[in-house]
């Protein structure tokens, strides 16, 4: 059975039970019963950085009811003994947006952290309002769409609109406010921080018990959780997952591209034919913001 | 290629144009050991001529015979000996011949007035014709050899019916080296142009074995010595490989030159201690007017404001070239040019560390920067730099910080895990583009490999940094090169510095018939989009030369004004330039001597790059308003565009029109 060391970040079912050191973003599934939960909490105890689940888990959106909120709630706030606004990651749906804010609003996530996934601009548009209106902080998903069908490639660049236009923006939208701080004040932060994917320090166990890089490439799993930790370890460097060099090597458009430095590959790395332009055209957004306000302020405008 | 030994360390001559007579008086000699190693040395390397010449008569070597005995036992196919015939008679001639010795090549610096004169002793004349007569007689292959000087240049034609009166092989007719006594009696010495009278004299007579010797053809024509290879050599400073061109330069404007292949080029010394004014006619022009300019501006201002080199308190930076050879064949390689010399030793290091050392001392610097060049400076293996790196950290209380330049092609974990223990910095050069110019040695590309291999270095927590040289087939593609660089600095946990450079006419890139060379215009256009990507990213990625400029931090060398103030460089066979791409022309100051750098980076040649600054600042460049932020550019680079490092710099253009801007921007 694999034990995890203690650097690493491991997003594991709250049905798994793993022994070691390491973080642990526990992942409430839609179906997970209130004793599965407190079991976990138990177990995992302060190893826990984050829960994540989706909110249809937490609410039956189409009987318009919760499932089990009130009762979870009070579970992970009394097992973690912190915040829950800074350890709980929703992930919305496609439920309505009327329903999204009268849930948020209902069950007191006044500064929850959501995560939303591509649609099209203008429910984008709206649940970044709604979300907002409720001061919750938002995370864009940089991962593939839900609905493909849906999107129409501008919702990514409405998100960074609106984080940097918004005028009653009170709370912050990622990976973009992120960025920015990388911008203005320097460092490093790529989208594999903010999708907790990065390689070697970040791994994913499935409801199956399968072990990977990320979410998406469990397709390629790096083991199991029967493995040593030896043998796992041993495969992130041969992962066909994040992997910047080969990038630069194949001289993809990625080394020349101006915004490689804030995804370093991640929309390719599993899919050569991903197209990133929506999220180029937002970090072109958000580089040309940032620079113009730093004109601004040199020459104190 | 043939083995060169020099032995002896006396001659009864004093020839006014020895070039060996300065070592001679230093009393650096090889020992019997170590010329008994390097004629068994050279036949294994696979040399199978072995000449005996000398510092000074090789004959009055006390074990001349010892060594043909060894010469003969190692199996070499010839053996000849460089003599001026002094003591020679029948007996010693089949002596020797029975020893092995199958060749004479014999001094004769014209009839008995002009050769006596030349060697400064009677009676010199009559031993060398009883030379040429003896050899010759006893069958050998002999050869004579004639130093053109003012004494003798009237009874060459002479000289000629006489040495054809004999049976030799060739007869060559030297222009002299300008060293050793060369610079002591200079008014004895001949100009280049005095070579083209002596050969339109000499058209009309049999060329057929005779031919000048370290001479531009479009002087004497295409009777020029074409033996352009490199020989091995030994003499008191160790093993070495000389190239013709050693100590000569081509001026640019013989890059069209369809001779230059058979060309020596012009020897430094000569215009160096002679002046330009009796140069070549071909470069006569081109300096002409800045020799005219210098005579006037120093009337006006006496001998210039600069210190002179290694002023008090400056700080020292040595580029050492431990090796010429490289694993890869860049197409803009600016020391592609010169024959392969000899890999530096550990024993030559530690003498180059404690001169630098001696030498920082003298300008009251505690530390010394130490830039390993090249070649490809990898080629030295693990154990070279580890002996380096782990013997002397510091001399003498100074400190020694390395740096080291690298195609990375070698790079790996233990690479990286060394360096890193030493805290020594690397840096590379790249380009990403399909453009055929940075390739192997067998042709294939770089990149990929180069890719991995800095991926390993990144990984191994080094400080890194890469420069790219933007040339014709990067115009247009300044704003992905600056992605490139920036992209890169991704892959880098710890620091991360980049700069672009310009390819400049030298080595390969000069040979390639400046097909790689940017024109002023497309310098302009691509460093001007350079700039512009970098200022839109908000510039903070460090790239050299824009970041320096903004934050007004010390300019790089090549722009501050003081360059031969603050850099050395030394060859992996000890000799001394004012900086690396000054080792590249080939421009050598002198040798690592027993008193170390003192005597070279204190002799008034090393002075002389300091009157640059004012000849510039007061002509060519005086009304520039990008003075203070160029200084002319490096001298080496102007030198090999116009030929003249007294010329403003082709591409002063985009240093008015981008690098000023960004200088004056920052508030």
């Amino acid at each position: 059975m694999i034990v995890f060391p203690s650097f690493v970040t491991v997003s594991v079912p709250s049905d798994i039970t793993l022994d070691g050191d390491s973080s642990i973003i526990l992942r409430i599934p839609r179906k997970a019963s209130p004793e599965s939960v407190t079991a976990a909490l138990t177990h995992y105890g302060k190893r826990i950085r984050r829960i994540d689940t989706l909110a249809d888990a937490l609410f039956d959106f189409d009987a318009d009811r919760g499932v089990l909120p009130t009762e979870l709630l009070s579970i992970i706030e009394a097992g973690l003994g912190v915040d829950r606004s800074r350890a709980l990651l929703i992930r919305a749906g496609t439920q309505s947006i009327a329903a999204l804010a009268e849930f948020a609003a209902t069950y007191s996530f006044p500064t929850g952290s959501w995560e939303l996934r591509e649609s099209d601009s203008e429910r984008m548009r709206r649940m970044l309002t709604a979300l907002g209106g409720v001061r919750a902080k938002v995370r864009v998903a940089a991962g593939p769409s839900e609905d493909a069908a849906a999107s129409d490639g501008d919702a990514v660049l409405a998100a960074a609109d609106f984080y940097l236009h918004d005028p009653f923006l009170a709370t912050p939208v990622e990976p973009f406010h992120g960025i920015l701080g990388v911008l203005a004040r320097g460092g490093k932060a790529d989208l594999h921080v903010f999708q907790d994917e990065r390689r070697g320090m970040n791994y994913f166990v499935s409801g199956n018990g399968l072990i990977s890089d990320a979410a998406r490439s469990l397709q390629t799993p790096l083991g199991c959780i029967g493995d040593g930790w030896d043998a796992i370890s041993g495969h992130v460097s041969n992962s066909p997952g994040f992997d910047a060099v080969t990038f630069m090597a194949l001289r993809s458009e990625c080394a020349f591209c101006p915004h490689f430095r804030f995804c370093v590959g991640y929309f390719r790395e599993y899919d050569q034919d991903r197209d990133c332009s929506s999220w180029r055209r937002a970090f072109d957004l958000v580089a040309r913001e940032t620079n113009r306000g730093a004109k601004d302020l040199e020459d104190g405008n | 290629m043939n083995a060169h030994v020099l032995i002896s360390q006396s001659c009864v001559n004093d020839c006014v144009f020895c070039a060996v007579a300065d070592k001679r008086r230093s009393g650096l000699f090889p020992s019997k050991d170590d010329i008994v190693g390097f004629i068994r040395d050279s036949v294994r390397a696979g040399e199978d001529g072995l000449n005996f010449s000398g510092l000074g008569e090789p004959t009055l070597d006390p074990f001349f015979e010892d060594y043909l005995r060894t010469a003969k036992e190692a199996g070499y196919g010839s053996i000849g000996v460089f003599t001026n015939g002094h003591g020679i008679d029948t007996e010693k001639v089949r002596k020797w011949k029975s020893m092995g010795l199958s060749a004479a090549l014999i001094s004769l610096h014209g009839l008995e007035r002009g050769h006596d004169a030349s060697v400064r002793r009677d009676g010199s004349f009559k031993d060398g014709l009883k030379a040429l007569e003896l050899y010759t007689r006893e069958g050998f292959a002999v050869s004579v050899n004639t130093c053109l000087t003012r004494i003798n240049i009237e009874e060459i034609e002479s000289l000629c019916s006489l040495v054809d009166g004999y049976p030799v092989r060739s007869h060559s007719l030297s222009f002299p080296e300008w060293s050793g006594n060369a610079l002591l009696n200079p008014e004895a010495l001949i100009d280049y142009v005095d070579l083209i009278p002596l050969a339109e004299r000499l058209a009309k007579t049999d060329f057929s074995h005779r031919f000048f010797s370290n001479a531009p053809p479009c002087l004497v024509g295409s009777r020029v010595d074409v033996s352009r290879s490199s020989i091995s050599y030994l003499d008191g400073n160790g093993k070495r490989i000389v190239s013709p061109r050693d100590c000569n330069a081509m001026d640019s404007a013989c890059a069209m030159c369809s001779q230059k292949l058979r060309c020596p080029g012009i020897d430094r010394n000569y215009i160096q201690f002679r002046g330009r004014n009796r140069a070549p006619p071909f470069i006569l022009d081109t300096y002409k007017k800045k020799e005219l300019f210098m005579e006037e501006h120093q009337a006006v201002r006496g001998h210039g404001s600069v210190s002179g080199h290694g002023a008090s308190g400056a700080k020292l930076c040595v580029i050492i070239k431990p090796t010429s050879r490289c694993n890869a064949a860049c197409a803009y390689c600016s020391n592609a040019r010169h024959a392969p010399t000899l890999d530096m030793t550990v024993e030559l290091y530690g003498k180059i560390a404690r001169a630098v050392s001696a030498e920082a001392k003298r300008r009251g610097t505690g530390q010394v920067c130490i830039l390993w060049h090249g070649g490809e400076p990898l080629l030295m293996g693990k154990e070279f730099f580890r002996q380096v790196l782990e013997g002397t950290p510091s001399v003498d209380g100074i400190r020694l910080n390395h740096a080291i330049q690298t195609n990375l092609l070698l790079f790996d974990e233990d690479w990286a895990s060394l360096f890193r223990e030493h805290a020594v910095p690397v840096s590379t050069s790249v380009d990403p583009f399909d453009d055929g110019l940075r390739i192997m040695a067998d042709g294939t590309p770089q990149f990929g490999m180069w890719m991995e291999r800095f991926r390993i270095a990144a990984e191994g927590k080094l400080r890194l940094g890469a420069v790219f040289t933007a040339t014709k087939a990067h115009k247009g593609k300044a704003v992905e090169v600056y992605w490139f660089l920036r992209n890169l600095s991704v892959l880098v946990p710890t620091g991360f510095g980049t700069r672009v450079n310009a390819v400049y006419p030298e080595g390969a890139a000069a040979e390639s018939s400046y097909g790689n060379l940017l024109t002023a215009e497309e310098h302009l256009r691509f460093f001007s989009d350079l700039a512009a990507a970098w200022d839109g990213d908000g510039r903070s990625f460090p790239l050299s030369p824009f970041s320096e400029l903004a934050s007004h931090a010390p300019l790089a060398c090549e722009q501050d004004g003081q360059c031969w103030e603050n850099f050395i460089g030394i060859d992996g066979q000890g000799r001394i330039s004012a900086c690396g791409r000054m080792l590249d022309v080939g421009v050598f100051w002198g040798e690592l001597g027993e008193d170390g750098l003192g005597s070279v980076v204190t002799s008034e040649i090393c002075g002389r790059p300091g009157k640059r600054n004012d000849a510039l600042s007061s002509g060519a460049c005086a009304a520039c308003i990008a003075w203070d932020i160029c200084h002319g550019g490096c001298p080496g680079v102007v030198e090999a565009f116009s030929g003249d490092a007294l010329d403003p710099h082709m591409y002063c253009r985009t240093m008015r029109e981008v690098l000023l801007p960004i200088y004056r921007s920052r508030k």
